[in-house]
């Protein structure tokens, strides 16, 4: 069997007791000791409320916590919740904790936990976040439900979000998903998903386990080998968007992780999106979320100082990156004022593209690459707040489609950068 | 051969459950009687049986199935007379065979004379007998448990012009024993019976004699009361003889009927169990069983369990949850005709769609959990049921002794017979019959004898403790039986599936696992876990042992 070599004896031996399962809930965790109880008991509980009648697991693979997060889930006992429940399952529910044990990173515990579903045969695997406490048992059985009752293969979440929260997934991977991979889903970087056992199967046969894609974010080589594979895809309305409790991490070292990792995919899988594929609608499950009314305090003058600073900075990394013209707009709208800045549609747009082929012809080091567009990112995004400060969430979605719409049609531009050579 | 001196006896027993009406029919007319019963106690001598327990026998207007009685001192006539009752308990004691009968006590049919001279009038000498009342709002609230027929514990009756209170079908009015002379009119048919030698009684339906206000009516101290009187007396006139009650409660309630250990039930039926062993089987999760378990009170020394996979009611599901209760009906009885009452109305080898496997490895954990068991006739052969002849009818069909006229059963025409046959290609008496499967070594009966002869070995599997092993696997039902000088391992795969299991037998390092039925060695055991493979519903019994 080709996963037996990152699987550990011992936990081969939990697998083997635990045998065949019907749903196989997985955790990645990594320094989540102040949440991952709350995961786990919404989890217990929704074995025992919605799902008791079903062979049910709970699989915890931590990526290396040093907060004492395994201790947690060890001493979890789902007894404790009997109080609270009102039923409870008919069977023995497996909790198994699988240590850290050499590789480090998401990539390594999901591929684990698809390995447990895979060898469980588990009809569908669920892997929840455990460091927030929105998780509820609701949201556990309503993600199994369209696999186990649709066929779907994959659920995304759809959260409720501030309409200027998500600004990256919103200006950067829903588009190019989208239009590339005809996966327009709006949450690409994990969360809570359902995976049917086909889908897992077709994942662990995946080159995504290892390499760029597995350091830098594995969940949109997730999401793409997903949409390549042409697997049935749904988005859940799930509710209130889980904040992360775990460390902040800078903006710069969000996009560097993001960006390699979405560049990554358009390596891998270079033929599928060099071709045209008709791109089908995603279904929704459940009422589109209403957007979260609060005021976001979002700081438009530093990304701009940003912006302007790059350009005239990094002025020579950036020939090496941009087309001429591409660097030519950009460079002309630094020139604007801070209220009358506007990076387009298409510029946004040419400027991902140009940076996608740059990374792809590796034109210099791609983590320096990968730097070079956090400035220009900033300045689109403030940009983007700026021209929507007086929109409501159904204009916020409907620019959104516009500028899907225009990444997928400057499609050719980016075939073209691609294939161009010594520029 | 002679019945053991044992008076701890029951403790060991196999008990079978018989109809008599079901078993052997004798002079033609179509219904089993004690003259047939006697020409068939060989098979169960053959068997391993120890003791019969006597489904009622009694004069009843039969509108169930003979728990209406009408005269408690006398045989129906359709089953023989008295002096063939005493023929039939000297054959039985002479192989060996203990009998049991039913005690039904806390009702009589409303054809039982007493009932009827109660009914006169309200003055009748005998209206004390029973409980009456101007109203039907006393005892509010007490469940009704016969709910697919009866809507209230009260029924109006006519004559007197009072309702009189029954817990079960109306046409069975509960006796009153709060009345004295109630009480010493059940000692006195218990002695008309022990005296003739039965071996004890199957009690019916015990936690129901008394009815307080503002109670569930079930369990009371009063009730509890009058059954200790009966056991003194008992203990107080005859030895060795047993009292079984029929108490479908939580274990916890139960406990109670078996008193101090010496003054109140020698065993209990553990109704609680049997659904868990069903349930734990189609889960291929030894959970329903280990909790049932580890929520039953220790008993007291001289007190036993009666475990039974089936009987002749429904497989009752009164002691599950609503959420068990749903799965039970869902993965056992999806044709609402298998649905009765609370409870499925099937046989062992149809519950298990014929599959040899799952009927072994349940007998395996009827014959290896605490208790005695109980094997309902026809069982040990994989009979069939017919759900279609209404009530619990399709479980209680003439006995299939073999393939030819009347299954052996009968010389009457077949459209005579009290029930007709199961005649289904499957489970039919054509092809599931004694004679059939009394010719070849690897047919069930012969494996059930197998199994009770190996059973029957050591006294562990009746007077010994349990201790549940908890190994990751949970597909592995594991325990000891232990007695201070024996300890028995039994591994039961509940999984469809071969498994692999690692056990924990360090507190038994360096002793021999010896499978009992074919004194196969094993490895020894050391410290480190023991691993075991079982093929699917496979079982072992090992015997511990130390050289």
């Amino acid at each position: 069997m080709r996963d037996e070599s990152f699987l550990t004896d011992e936990l081969l031996k939990q697998l083997m007791a635990m045998g065949e399962v019907d749903i196989l809930v997985g955790m990645a965790t990594y320094n989540n000791a102040g949440t991952v109880a709350h995961a786990l008991g919404a989890t217990q509980a929704a074995f025992a409320r919605y799902i008791h009648r079903e062979r049910t697991a709970l699989i915890v693979a931590d990526a290396g916590s040093r907060d004492g997060t395994l201790g947690v889930v060890r001493r979890f006992n789902p007894r404790d919740l009997q109080p609270l429940l009102t039923s409870q399952s008919l069977r023995t529910v497996h909790q198994i904790a699988v240590p850290y044990h050499g590789v480090p990173g998401k990539a390594n515990a999901l591929r684990t936990i698809f390995a447990a579903a895979d060898l469980a045969r588990a009809k569908v695997c669920l892997v929840v976040g455990a460091d927030h406490d929105r998780l509820t048992p609701e949201w556990i059985e309503r993600l199994v439900g369209p696999v186990r009752l649709e066929e779907f293969d994959f659920v995304s979440p759809l959260y409720q979000r501030h309409k200027f929260d998500g600004l990256l997934p919103k200006n950067l991977l829903y588009p190019v998903m989208g239009s590339l991979f005809g996966l327009g889903i709006r949450e690409p970087l994990g969360g809570e998903n359902a995976f049917s056992s086909r889908l897992v199967e077709h994942l662990l046969g995946q080159r995504i386990w290892e390499g760029e894609m597995a350091r830098l974010g594995i969940d949109l080589g997730v999401a793409a080998a997903t949409a390549v594979g042409g697997f049935r895809v749904c988005e859940l309305a799930l509710g209130g968007r889980p904040a992360s409790r775990g460390e902040p991490v800078a903006v710069g070292s969000v996009v560097e992780q993001v960006v390699g990792s979405l560049f990554a995919c358009l390596e891998t899988h270079e033929t599928y999106w060099q071709t045209d594929h008709s791109k089908g609608e995603i279904q929704v499950k459940g009422s589109e979320p209403e957007p979260v009314d609060e005021r976001l305090r979002i700081s438009r003058k530093r990304m701009f100082d940003r912006l302007r600073s790059a350009v005239v900075e990094l002025g020579s990394v950036l020939e090496k990156i941009l087309a001429a013209d591409t660097l030519n707009e950009i460079r002309a709208l630094t020139g604007s004022g801070e209220r009358e800045i506007h990076y387009p549609d298409e510029l946004w747009v040419r400027t991902v593209y140009d940076f996608a082929a740059a990374y792809h012809r590796s034109v210099m080091h791609r983590g320096h690459l990968l730097q070079a567009l956090t400035p220009l990112y900033l300045g689109r995004v403030g940009s983007f707040v700026l021209e929507n400060l007086e929109s409501d969430a159904a204009g916020v979605d409907r620019r959104l489609l516009e500028l899907s719409s225009t990444f997928g049609r400057l499609k050719t531009y980016l075939r073209q950068r691609w294939s161009a050579t010594g520029e | 051969m002679k019945v053991s001196s044992d008076e701890l006896w029951y403790k060991d027993a196999i008990f079978y459950e018989l109809h008599v009406k079901a078993y052997r029919d004798s002079d033609g007319n179509g219904v089993g009687d004690f003259c047939g019963l006697v020409t068939k106690l060989d098979h169960l001598t053959e068997l391993g049986v120890d003791c019969i327990w006597l489904l009622p026998m009694y004069p009843s207007p039969f509108r169930d199935d003979g728990y209406d009685v009408s005269d408690y001192f006398d045989i129906h006539p359709t089953y023989g007379t008295l002096d063939d009752f005493r023929e039939f308990l000297a054959a039985a004691h002479q192989r060996g065979l203990r009998v049991i009968t039913e005690l039904v006590l806390n009702h009589t049919s409303d054809q039982n004379p007493w009932f009827q001279e109660a009914q006169k009038s309200r003055e009748s000498p005998r209206r004390d007998w029973y409980v009456w009342s101007d109203t039907d709002e006393r005892y509010r609230g007490v469940r009704v448990i016969f709910t697919d027929t009866e809507n209230s514990n009260w029924a109006w009756d006519p004559v007197s012009k009072q309702y009189y209170w029954h817990r079960f079908f109306s046409h069975q009015p509960d006796l009153n024993f709060d009345n004295p002379e109630v009480q010493k009119e059940i000692w006195r048919l218990m002695r008309f019976w022990l005296d003739m030698g039965v071996d004890g009684f199957r009690v019916d339906a015990v936690p129901y004699l008394v009815e307080r206000e503002g109670t569930s009516c079930e369990n009371l101290p009063e009730t509890h009361a009058i059954l200790k009187w009966l056991r003194r007396k008992l203990d107080e006139n005859y030895r060795g003889k047993v009292l079984l009650a029929e108490a479908n409660q939580w274990p916890e309630d139960v406990r109670h009927y078996f008193g101090d250990g010496t003054d109140e039930f020698h065993m209990a039926f553990h109704f609680p169990v049997m659904p868990r062993m069903f349930m734990a089987l189609r889960l291929e999760d030894r959970k329903p069983i280990v909790e049932i378990f580890e929520r039953t009170p220790p008993i007291p020394p001289a007190c036993q369990w009666g475990l039974f996979l089936r009987n002749h009611d429904e497989l009752t599901l009164e002691m599950v949850t609503d959420v068990e209760r749903d799965y039970m009906y869902d993965e056992y009885a999806k044709d609402r005709q298998m649905r009765l009452n609370l409870g499925i109305r099937r046989r062992l080898s149809a519950l298990m769609e014929n599959d040899r496997r799952r009927v072994e490895l349940l007998n395996g954990m009827l014959m290896s959990l605490p208790g005695s068991p109980v094997i309902y006739y026809g069982d040990e052969i994989g009979m069939g049921d017919n759900v279609y002849l209404g009530d619990r009818n399709g479980v209680r069909t003439p006995m299939q002794w073999d393939s030819g006229w009347n299954a052996g059963f009968s010389d009457a025409d077949p459209e005579r017979l009290y029930l007709p046959l199961v005649s289904n290609p499957v489970s039919g008496y054509q092809v599931v019959n004694v004679r059939a499967q009394n010719r070849l070594d690897h047919s069930l009966l012969s494996w059930m004898k197998r199994l009770i002869r190996v059973r029957k070995t050591s006294q562990v599997f009746g007077r010994g403790s349990i201790e549940f092993l908890k190994p990751a696997n949970h597909r592995v039902l594991a325990y000891f039986r232990k007695l201070p000088n024996e300890v028995v391992l039994v591994v039961n795969n509940l999984s469809g599936t071969a498994q692999a299991v690692e056990l924990d037998l360090s507190d038994h390092a360096g002793a021999v696992p010896i499978e009992m039925s074919g004194r196969s060695i094993f490895p020894r055991v050391g410290r480190l876990p023991y691993l075991l493979t079982l093929g699917a519903y496979q079982f072992y019994w090992f015997r511990l042992r130390r050289f």
